[in-house]
C-alpha cells in the first residue's frame, strides 16, 4: 500500500511539473525573458574575457559607435532637474524643474539671456505715460510648430485663459485687460503701476495656441499630443513618465535663429558628475557646487560658475508667542554662527547669510543693515530682557510660563545643519527637537504653516527685488515656493514701502525704498537667512559649446544652465 | 524493470477508479473553500486601502474632511477637485465605499496628482518593468537553484554539502550592497554595462536597436537579482532533497532493485516539488521587493521608482494604487500556487 501511494504521488508530481512548464510556456513575456537570459550570458562571457585584456579597446569602440550616430544626427544629452511631469504649462511640476522643461517648447513675449532681457516673441514694446499700459509689437511670421500662425489673438487668449485657469508659476492678477489692436499688436492694461511687470509677467507667461487651448476645458488633465504645441526651438517627441526622460526634436521653423542640434534628450541622473565624465551626458547642471568645481582642469570639461539664486533660511510660526517676539528672534540670530554652518554642513559652497534677506552680491543689497555676528552673551541678555528666565533650573528658559522647547523641522539631507542649530540654541537656553522628513514634505508643511521652526531653502530668489513680496502681508506677487503659510509676520511699514517700491519708476528712489525694506527685515528678522548657495555647472566642450548662465536665472530665478537660446547661439563641436 | 512499472500502473489504475468520484467532490469543495478564503482576503485588502487614506493625518482627504486647511496651496485646485470627485468625502461612509468599489471594478484608481494621468496607467507602465525584471530573475534563480540544490544533495558521499558555506555567504550579502558594488565595478569602472535606467535615455520602443538596448540595460540588474535569489532556493532544494532521500520508501526502492537513475528522478526529484512550490510561492512575492532595491540603485523605472516619486510628491492616489495593486499581486500569486498544490496533493 505504501509503495503504491508513493508511486501515485510520483505520478501526480509529473502532472504538477507539466503544469508548471505549461504555465511558464504560456507567458510570452517569459519567453522573451529567457531570450534575455541567453543574451545576457553571452554578453557577460564575451565581456569578461575581453575585460582582462582589452577593456579600453571595447569601451573605445562603444563610444565611437555612439558618437558616430550622434554626428549623423546631432543629439545633445543633458541632465534634467527631476522628473517634472508632462512638459505643458498646466501639466508640468509647478517648481522651477517644470518650467525648465517647458521653456524649449513654449515662448514668452520677453526672454532673458546672459546680459538681461531680450525682446522675444515681441519685436518691441512701449509703455504708456501713466505706466499702466504696455503695447507689444509682435514679431511677424512666427508660427506654432503645428503650422498655425502666432498672432495678437493668441496673446490675448493666453492672458484670459490663464486668468480663468490660474497658472501657478505666473500670476496675471496685475492685468486689468488685454486688447488686440491689430494682428501683430496687443495692448495690456494693468490695474495699477507695476514696475516688475516685464520681469514678473511678460518674461514668464508662456504663450498658448488659441486654436488648441480654446477647446480645452480642463488643461490640468489634457495630455493629448497637441497640448505640447508651442513656438519654441524644440518640439516634444516623447516623454517617458516612468523614467522622466524628455526627448525633443528641432523645430525647423523656429523664429529666433537656426537650432544647432537635431535632438535634445533630458534625463534625471542621480550622479550627474559621473554621467558627464563617462560621456552619458554632454552637460551637467544638477551637480552640487563642489562636484562641478572639482571637475575644473579635466580635459574637455568647462566649468561655469553662476549667480547664487538659492538661499537657506529659518521660518518661524508666529502663532507661537515667544517666536513672535522680536527680541527672541534677534537672540536666536545672535546665537547662530552662520559661517560655521556653511563651512561644516555645506562644505563652504556659498556665502553666509546676512540679515536683510537680499543677496550680498546683488546690486540691491544694503550693506548698512544690522549685522548679527555670533554673540552668546548678547543673545542671553536679549532673551532676559524679553522676559525669558529659567525658573525651574532645568537649563531651558521659560517664556511666560512656557518652556522654550521647539520642534525644528528639517529636510533629511540637512541633518548636520540641524544638529548645529540645536547646539547653538542650547547654549542660550532654547531647546530644539529635530524632526526630519523628505524635502517636498517640508516645503508643503511650510506652505501650510504646519510647523514651529523650519530651516529650509528655495530658489526664485534674485534679480528684481519683487521677490521680497514673500515677506509682505499680500504675497500674491511672490513665488509660491518662497511663501510661508499659517500665521505670518506682519509689519505695516514694510507692506507700505514694499507696495510703494513696486510702483516707483525712479531707479534711485526705488533703491532707497528697497534699502529701507532690508533695514526693517534686519531689525525684525521675520526670517533668518542661514546661507546663500553657490551655483556651478560643467559641460563637455567637445560636444556643444556656448553655454552661459542666464541673468538672474531662467524665468524667476531658476538656477539652471540650460537657456533655450543657447541651442541657437551655441556651437555644435562633435564633428 | 518492466515488471515493476506494470505493477505500479495496475495498482494505480484500480486505486484511481475507486476514489475518483469521491476525490472530485472533495476537490471541488476544497477549491471552493480556497476561493472563499481569497475572496475574504481581497475584501480585507480593499477595505484597508479604502480606510488608509482617510486615516493618515495630513492627507489631503483628511484636510477636505476637516477644515480644508489651505491644502489647495500644494495641490492645484483642479487636482483637488478630481480628488474630491473620486473620493466624494461629503457622502456618508458606506456610500463612499460603494463608490470606491464601483471605481475599482472599472479599474479606475483615481488620478495621479503628479503625473496628471490615471493612476492605473502609471502603475501598469512601471509594473511591466518590475515584473519583467523580477520574474525573469526568479525563473533563472529557480532553475539554477533547484538544479544546484538537488545536485548537492544527491552528490556522492555528501560532497555537495561543501557548497553550503559559500551559498550562505552569498545569501548574507544584502541585495542593495551587491547591486551598488557591482554597479561601481562593472558599470562605472569597467563600463561593461550601462549604469542606470532601463534603456538609453531617448530610445523609443520600435526604434532599431531598442530591444538590444533594453537587454543591455537589464543584464546587470538581472544578474544581481538572480545571484541574490539563488542561495535561498538552492539551500531549500538541498534541504528538501536530503529529507526525501532519507525517506523509507526511497530505501525500499533501493532494495527492490530499482535503478538509481529512476530513484533519483521518480522517487526523489518529483517529491521535492510540493515543498519547492511553497518556497517559490514566497519567493515570487519577495522578488518584487528585492527588485525594488535593485531598481533604486539602477534608477530602473519600475514600481520602486514610482513609489519613491509618489511619496516624494505626496501623490496619495498613486500611493494608494501601488499599495492595492501590490497586495492584489501577492494574493494572486498565493492563489495560483495554492490551487496548484491542491490539484497535485490528491485526497486519499
Amino acid at each position: 500500500m505504501r509503495f503504491t501511494k508513493t508511486m501515485r504521488k510520483g505520478v501526480s508530481m509529473i502532472l504538477a511539473a507539466a503544469m508548471i512548464s505549461g504555465l511558464t510556456a504560456c507567458g510570452g513575456a517569459k519567453k522573451e525573458a529567457a531570450a534575455t537570459d541567453a543574451a545576457a550570458v553571452e554578453t557577460t562571457a564575451a565581456s569578461t574575457t575581453a575585460a582582462s585584456t582589452t577593456v579600453a579597446e571595447t569601451t573605445k569602440t562603444q563610444t565611437e559607435g555612439s558618437e558616430k550616430k550622434e554626428t549623423a544626427e546631432r543629439v545633445l544629452r543633458m541632465d534634467a532637474m527631476s522628473n517634472a511631469g508632462y512638459p505643458a504649462p498646466y501639466l508640468a511640476s509647478s517648481k522651477g524643474a517644470g518650467y525648465a522643461v517647458l521653456q524649449y517648447i513654449f515662448d514668452t513675449l520677453v526672454w532673458k539671456d546672459d546680459k538681461g532681457f531680450v525682446n522675444y516673441l515681441a519685436e518691441s514694446y512701449s509703455v504708456s505715460d501713466d505706466n499702466k499700459t504696455y503695447t507689444f509689437k509682435l514679431r511677424p511670421g512666427v508660427k506654432f510648430n503645428d503650422g498655425e500662425p502666432f498672432t495678437a489673438e493668441d496673446v490675448k487668449f493666453t492672458f484670459d485663459y490663464m486668468t480663468e485657469h490660474p497658472y501657478s508659476w505666473v500670476s496675471t492678477s496685475s492685468v486689468k485687460e488685454v486688447r488686440v489692436v491689430d494682428e501683430l499688436t496687443v495692448e495690456i492694461e494693468l490695474n495699477k503701476v507695476y514696475v516688475a511687470f516685464i520681469a514678473d509677467v511678460a518674461a514668464n507667461l508662456l504663450m498658448l495656441p488659441k486654436h488648441i487651448y480654446e477647446k480645452v476645458e480642463d488643461p490640468t488633465t489634457y495630455t493629448e499630443k497637441d497640448a505640447f504645441v508651442g513656438t519654441g526651438p524644440m518640439m516634444l517627441e516623447s516623454y517617458d513618465a516612468e523614467a522622466g526622460v524628455y526627448t525633443y526634436v528641432k523645430n525647423p521653423n523656429y523664429f529666433y535663429g537656426d537650432v544647432q542640434i537635431d535632438r535634445l534628450i533630458l534625463s534625471p541622473y542621480e550622479d550627474p558628475k559621473t554621467a558627464l565624465l563617462n560621456g552619458d551626458i554632454d552637460a551637467a547642471t544638477t551637480t552640487s557646487y563642489k562636484q562641478a568645481v572639482s571637475m575644473k582642469g579635466t580635459d574637455n570639461i568647462t566649468v561655469l560658475e553662476g549667480q547664487s539664486l538659492w538661499l537657506c533660511r529659518m521660518y518661524f510660526n508666529f502663532d507661537n508667542e515667544a517666536l513672535a517676539t522680536k527680541e527672541v528672534r534677534q537672540a536666536i540670530s545672535y546665537a547662530i554662527n552662520r559661517q560655521e554652518i556653511l563651512d561644516k554642513a555645506f562644505n563652504g559652497a556659498g556665502i553666509a547669510g546676512t540679515a536683510g534677506y537680499v543677496h550680498p552680491e546683488s546690486p540691491w543689497y544694503n550693506a548698512n543693515v544690522t549685522v548679527y555676528d555670533q554673540d552668546v552673551e548678547k543673545a542671553k541678555t536679549l532673551l532676559a530682557d524679553a522676559g525669558a528666565a529659567d525658573s525651574n533650573g532645568d537649563g531651558i528658559l521659560e517664556f511666560k510660563g512656557e518652556p522654550m522647547s521647539y520642534e525644528l523641522l528639517i529636510s533629511d539631507k540637512d541633518e548636520s545643519m540641524a544638529e548645529m542649530l540645536k547646539a547653538y540654541l542650547a547654549e542660550v537656553g532654547i531647546e530644539l527637537t529635530v524632526k526630519s522628513t523628505d524635502d517636498n514634505t517640508v516645503k508643503s508643511l511650510i506652505q501650510e504653516g504646519n510647523f514651529t521652526i523650519v530651516a529650509n531653502g528655495h530658489g526664485s530668489f534674485g534679480g528684481d527685488p519683487k521677490y521680497m513680496a514673500c515677506l509682505a502681508t499680500d504675497t500674491s506677487g511672490a513665488a509660491k515656493v518662497t511663501t510661508q503659510g499659517g500665521t505670518r509676520w506682519q509689519n505695516d511699514e514694510y507692506d507700505r514701502i514694499f507696495a510703494e517700491s513696486l510702483q516707483e519708476l525712479d531707479q534711485t528712489k526705488r533703491e532707497e525704498l528697497v534699502d529701507r525694506l532690508q533695514e526693517i527685515v534686519a531689525d525684525e528678522l521675520p526670517t533668518i537667512v542661514l546661507y546663500y548657495k553657490s551655483n556651478a555647472s560643467a559641460y563637455n566642450n567637445t560636444v556643444f559649446d556656448g553655454f552661459y548662465y542666464t541673468m538672474d536665472g531662467i524665468s524667476s530665478g531658476i538656477p539652471y544652465l540650460y537657456n533655450k537660446l543657447i541651442l541657437t547661439t551655441g556651437t555644435w563641436k562633435a564633428e | 524493470m518492466m515488471h515493476e512499472e506494470e505493477k505500479v500502473c495496475t495498482v494505480k489504475r484500480i486505486e484511481s477508479g475507486k476514489t475518483k468520484r469521491m476525490g472530485n467532490q472533495l476537490r471541488v469543495r476544497k477549491t471552493g473553500r480556497i476561493l472563499f478564503k481569497y475572496a475574504v482576503y481581497l475584501f480585507l485588502v480593499v477595505l484597508i486601502s479604502f480606510f488608509l487614506p482617510r486615516m493618515i493625518p495630513g492627507s489631503p482627504l483628511s484636510a477636505i474632511a476637516g477644515e480644508g486647511s489651505g491644502y489647495s496651496g500644494t495641490i492645484p485646485a483642479a487636482a483637488l477637485k478630481q480628488f474630491e470627485e473620486y473620493y466624494a468625502p461629503e457622502l456618508p461612509m458606506h456610500m463612499q465605499f460603494a463608490r470606491y468599489l464601483k471605481n475599482l471594478f472599472r479599474l479606475d484608481l483615481g488620478y495621479s496628482f503628479f503625473y496628471k494621468t490615471p493612476v492605473i496607467d502609471r502603475i501598469l507602465g512601471a509594473a511591466g518593468w518590475t515584473l519583467r525584471l523580477s520574474l525573469t530573475a526568479l525563473l533563472l534563480a529557480s532553475v539554477i537553484g533547484i538544479t544546484l540544490g538537488a545536485a548537492m544533495a544527491l552528490s556522492g558521499r555528501g560532497h555537495g554539502a561543501a557548497l553550503l558555506p559559500p551559498l550562505l555567504a552569498v545569501q548574507s550579502v544584502p541585495t542593495f550592497l551587491l547591486a551598488a558594488v557591482l554597479q561601481i565595478v562593472l558599470a562605472y569602472k569597467l563600463r561593461l554595462f550601462p549604469a542606470t535606467g532601463a534603456v538609453t535615455p531617448g530610445m523609443l520602443p520600435g526604434q532599431p536597436g531598442y530591444l538590444a538596448d533594453m537587454l543591455r540595460h537589464m543584464t546587470l540588474p538581472l544578474i544581481i537579482l538572480t545571484i541574490s535569489e539563488i542561495p535561498s532556493i538552492a539551500i531549500f532544494a538541498y534541504g528538501s532533497t536530503m529529507k526525501i532521500k532519507r525517506m523509507p520508501y526511497v530505501a525500499f526502492a533501493r532494495y527492490l532493485n530499482i535503478s538509481p537513475r529512476q530513484i533519483r528522478w521518480k522517487f526523489i526529484i518529483k517529491n521535492i516539488m510540493p515543498d519547492l512550490m511553497g518556497k517559490l510561492n514566497i519567493q515570487a512575492i519577495m522578488c518584487i521587493m528585492g527588485s525594488m532595491f535593485v531598481e533604486a540603485v539602477f534608477s530602473f523605472p519600475g514600481l520602486g521608482q514610482l513609489l519613491k516619486n509618489a511619496t516624494n510628491y505626496r501623490d496619495y492616489p498613486l500611493m494608494q494604487g501601488i499599495l492595492l495593486i501590490s497586495c492584489l499581486y501577492g494574493i494572486g500569486i498565493n492563489l495560483i500556487f495554492e490551487m496548484l498544490l491542491t490539484r497535485q496533493t490528491r485526497v486519499s
